[in-house]
């Protein structure tokens, strides 16, 4: 036994020595043998699991957007910008043809005519026809929740507003012009299914097909469904007759759920993964100086961390104490601490008022114990006061270091702010419905990328993002004239700029920083593009 | 005999009948208690009242309590669990899908670990106090002291990250190959059904790693009570009447001292088992097992009602069984047991 037992320790000291050598040619073998097999095939490995193949069923969650994505088509999409740094971006000025080859605004602005593709058809060979396109947008707006929500914001509420032409022409009539629309349909919710496929399978109680098509999915974009295994993986692969735009590259992508950060890190640096999404700040920044992997990280258009400040509690009804808060706040520790300087800072503005209409754009505060001591004094609150701040544990990622820093930053000038942690389940209730939350970290982002859609959501009193019961006449009589102006009307920028200073004056919201998107892939893997919804858009990846 | 047994485990399962109907009243009336609506968390961010009030209807949840438990109790006789919403997939599909994920990990790591743990045990009780006896306790110690996360992704760091000699940490099976059919939804079983040895063979490698991590966690409470059942049994009167017969050391070891020392030992077992089945969420979630812990978490969360009755429902179905099983292999190994009664 004992001799056994040495011969095996011996085999250990064997193995540790040897260790480094055989490691870096295990490396080196695996990796070779892999992208001989694989050239043609995308690994990613993502954190989050699809829980429906139909973006407009009641409860689909986010990361099952890239369905809608990627397997269905739309009339027009975004463009492409470059952000520098090889990283590319949607950009939202830049509408573009998708089933539609083209389309014009006719009626004085008040209606839209597409022309659709005309060789364009869905997997299964059936042409596409605009009474596709008007039965999916009829779907969209009668089905209740989020798809109906979405399509209000572009105007369109009623299966009226669309009417079928020919066979290749459809129109969206939307009674009067509105610079939202366009983009509105360029979102992944108005995306176009085969509706011949989809009526065979309607029951009554079922008007819409949401049974089958929560399973099925029948498009006819890019990508098809060759396998979907819920809560482990999702593979796509090439739909060869795709019309809409150039063919992708990859004949086949696979999206794993791999739950655990640190295993999909390890996934993307040992190379068995392509493309690792959902990695924390911490891990981008360490990964940002691999020299065999490549991070892409970039800002998300129209979004803000932020700390919202509850006009309904007492203290905070007074200007000048939010604006005491405002200087409070270490901006740069939160910052680097727990965004890890991955972002755009949102504080230190030089100018007391906004020179342009960019948003999101830093406000001018910027940490001053002093200063704010002396604001509390003036509003009669030099002995300070007690209020509970408050965090959503999904997001306790970048949440819990902020709320800590701010929680000592705060006692610095007497104000006494305990942690209160809610769960994810809750926290819409308590922060966006009730609106009950005192001081609470918030993010929002709107998906149209134009500042009045970000104050109309988040600004305006009884609006679902506006937590902090923010009142403002001036506030909502500009953005109801400016919500739907063209951005090049000569007033816009005013206007704009205008609401940028209330809510600088005001402050019921401290922006913190401009949060990124991150993603980090292996060095041959190309095409990735930051959209605004924030899921990959596979049919762009291409693999050298 | 035999009647007895049959009547003893007849009895058992009547009895069993109460306990899963209490946990059924209070699984869903725990649910019901969990902070967060369902409705709103499922309407998504931007729903507005009268598409949250549409969800609600839909799932039921605009009834009154006594009415939707009815219903549910309803559901359940016609075997239906009802909808996960956070995987929007049938809770029985889940369940059929995940449960043999979990029980094959669990059984594989629990027989690793009772593999190691027994032998080990046995030779500490013969020899006290000597290096295996030492070697026995370190490991026990270790395995209770290691969190098993931090064992789990230790292991992940040296055998894949570092050696590279296990297979890439992507849940049961890597994707260049195909599920085997379903028939006991245990990959490794299926695969060797239809003679598809190098699928077992990538199932079974993608199972080592975890079933280890498992392993070190079950190994020391089974090591240590083997070990001190050992030692009892073996200082007892009638071993050293065996000894003062002449009845030779391995049939008074492994015969009268071992069948009477498992009787706690199979105790341990079960109470291990059924920690690593519910309690295996931190290896689940690190390499990205499909299993029925990870399931459960990510429904609390998401306060998703039918996936958490379901899941407890199930198990407290395997317990039931399980501590049946542990009872009627009692009566196996304890000839005093069902006779008195």
């Amino acid at each position: 036994m004992k001799k056994k037992c040495k011969s095996k320790i011996n085999l250990l000291k064997k193995v540790t020595g040897h260790g480094l050598f055989t490691m870096s040619l295990l490396i080196c073998i695996s990796t070779n043998a892999n992208a001989n097999s694989r050239d043609e095939t995308l690994v990613i490995v993502s954190g989050t699991s699809i829980n429906s193949l139909d973006i407009h069923r009641a409860g689909t969650n986010r990361p099952s957007y890239q369905v809608a994505i990627n397997m269905y088509d739309r009339l027009v999409s975004f463009g492409i910008k470059s952000e520098g740094e090889g990283n590319l971006k949607s950009d939202s000025t830049q509408i573009v043809p998708e089933l539609a080859t083209h389309w014009e605004s006719v009626d004085g602005g008040t209606a839209y005519i597409f022309h659709l593709r005309e060789d364009a058809t869905f997997w299964d060979g059936t042409p596409v026809t605009a009474a596709d396109v008007k039965w999916s947008f009829d779907r969209a707006v009668s089905l209740g929740g989020f798809p109906t929500v979405q399509m209000k914001a572009g105007g369109l509420s009623s299966p009226e507003q669309f009417e079928v032409i020919d066979e290749h022409t459809f129109k969206v009539i939307i009674g009067e012009a509105n610079k939202l629309t366009l983009p509105d349909l360029a979102v992944p919710i108005p995306m176009v299914i085969n509706s011949k496929l989809a009526l065979q399978h309607v029951t009554k109680d079922d008007p819409w097909a949401t049974e089958y098509l929560h399973k099925t999915p029948a498009g006819g974009g890019a990508y098809m469904l060759e396998r979907w295994v819920p809560g482990q993986q999702l593979i796509y692969k090439r739909f060869d007759g795709w019309k809409n735009g150039d063919l992708p590259a990859m004949s086949r992508v696979i999206v794993r759920d791999v739950p655990s950060s640190s295993t999909r890190r390890a996934l993307v640096e040992r190379g068995d993964a392509d493309v690792a999404l959902d990695l924390p700040s911490k891990d981008v920044k360490e990964l940002m100086s691999n020299p065999k992997l490549k991070v892409s990280s970039s800002t998300i258009d129209n979004t803000l961390h932020a700390i919202g400040l509850n006009l309904n509690f007492d203290p905070f009804s007074n200007p000048k104490v939010r604006q005491a808060i405002a200087y409070a706040l270490p901006y740069q520790q939160i910052f680097d601490v727990a965004a890890y300087g991955l972002g755009k800072p949102m504080w230190g503005r030089e100018s007391s008022k906004a020179e342009s209409a960019l948003w999101p754009q830093p406000f001018p505060y910027k940490t001053n114990i002093d200063k704010a001591k002396a604001l509390l004094t003036e509003a009669g609150y030099q002995k300070g006061f007690s209020v509970p701040l408050s965090m959503n544990l999904d997001f306790a990622q970048w949440m819990e270091p902020t709320a800590l820093l701010i929680q000592e930053s705060l006692g610095k000038i007497g104000i006494d702010a305990p942690i209160n942690k809610i769960p994810g389940a809750s926290w819409r209730t308590k922060a966006l419905v009730e609106k009950g939350l005192e001081l609470h970290m918030k993010n929002f982002g709107g998906w149209l990328n134009y500042p009045d859609y970000y104050f109309f959501w988040a600004y305006l009193d009884g609006h679902l993002f506006n937590s902090m019961n923010f009142k403002s006449d001036e506030m909502k009589s500009l953005v109801d004239v400016t919500l739907k102006m063209s951005v090049d009307a000569p007033e816009y920028s005013t206007n704009v700029k205008r609401m940028i200073d209330i809510a600088t004056d005001e402050v019921p919201m401290i922006p913190l920083w401009q949060p990124t998107l991150d993603v980090v892939m292996q060095k041959n893997v190309s095409g990735y593009v930051n959209w605004f919804h924030r899921q990959l858009d596979i049919r762009s990846f291409s693999k050298e | 005999m035999l009647y007895d047994k049959i009547q003893l485990i007849i009895k058992r399962l009547m009895l069993a009948v109460p306990t899963l109907f209490g946990v059924l009243v209070i699984s869903f009336c725990l649910t019901r208690a969990l902070p967060g609506d369902p409705a709103v968390y499922f309407a998504g961010a931007m729903a507005d009242e009268a598409s949250i009030q549409h969800v609600r209807e839909k799932l039921g949840l605009d009834r009154s309590l006594p009415y939707q438990f009815l219903a549910y109790c309803n559901n359940l006789l016609n075997g239906e669990l009802g909808q996960s919403l956070t995987t929007g997939q049938s809770v029985t599909y889940e369940i059929k899908a995940r449960l043999p994920a979990s029980l094959e990990l669990t059984l594989l790591g629990l027989f690793m670990g009772l593999l190691i743990a027994i032998p080990l045990g046995i030779l500490a009780a013969l020899k006290p106090n000597t290096w295996i006896d030492h070697l026995c306790r370190v490991l026990v110690t270790a395995g209770a002291s290691t969190p098993i996360f931090f064992s789990g992704l230790f292991l992940m760091f040296v055998f894949y990250y570092l050696l590279g000699w296990s297979p890439s940490p992507i849940g049961r099976l890597d994707f260049i190959y195909l599920e085997p059919p379903h028939v006991t939804g245990f990959y490794t079983i299926d695969a060797l059904i239809i003679g598809d040895y190098e699928v077992f063979k990538a199932a079974f490698a993608q199972l080592l790693l975890p079933a280890s991590t498992l392993a070190l966690c079950a190994l020391a409470p089974i090591a240590r009570m083997t070990r001190s059942s050992m030692i009892t049994a073996l200082e007892s009167e009638y071993v050293k009447a065996a000894k003062a017969n002449g009845i030779s050391t391995n049939m008074r070891v492994y015969v009268y001292a071992l069948q009477n020392a498992s009787l706690p030992l199979l105790t341990v077992i079960g109470l291990v088992f059924g920690f690593l089945l519910g309690g295996n969420v931190l290896v689940e979630k690190v390499y990205s097992w499909p299993g029925i812990g990870s399931f459960a978490i990510d429904a609390l969360v998401a306060s998703d009602y039918a996936a958490i009755q379901g899941f407890v429902l199930i198990m407290a179905v395997l317990f039931v069984t399980l501590n049946l099983i542990i009872d009627i292999l009692y009566t196996l190994f304890d000839p005093r047991m069902g006779r008195n009664e």
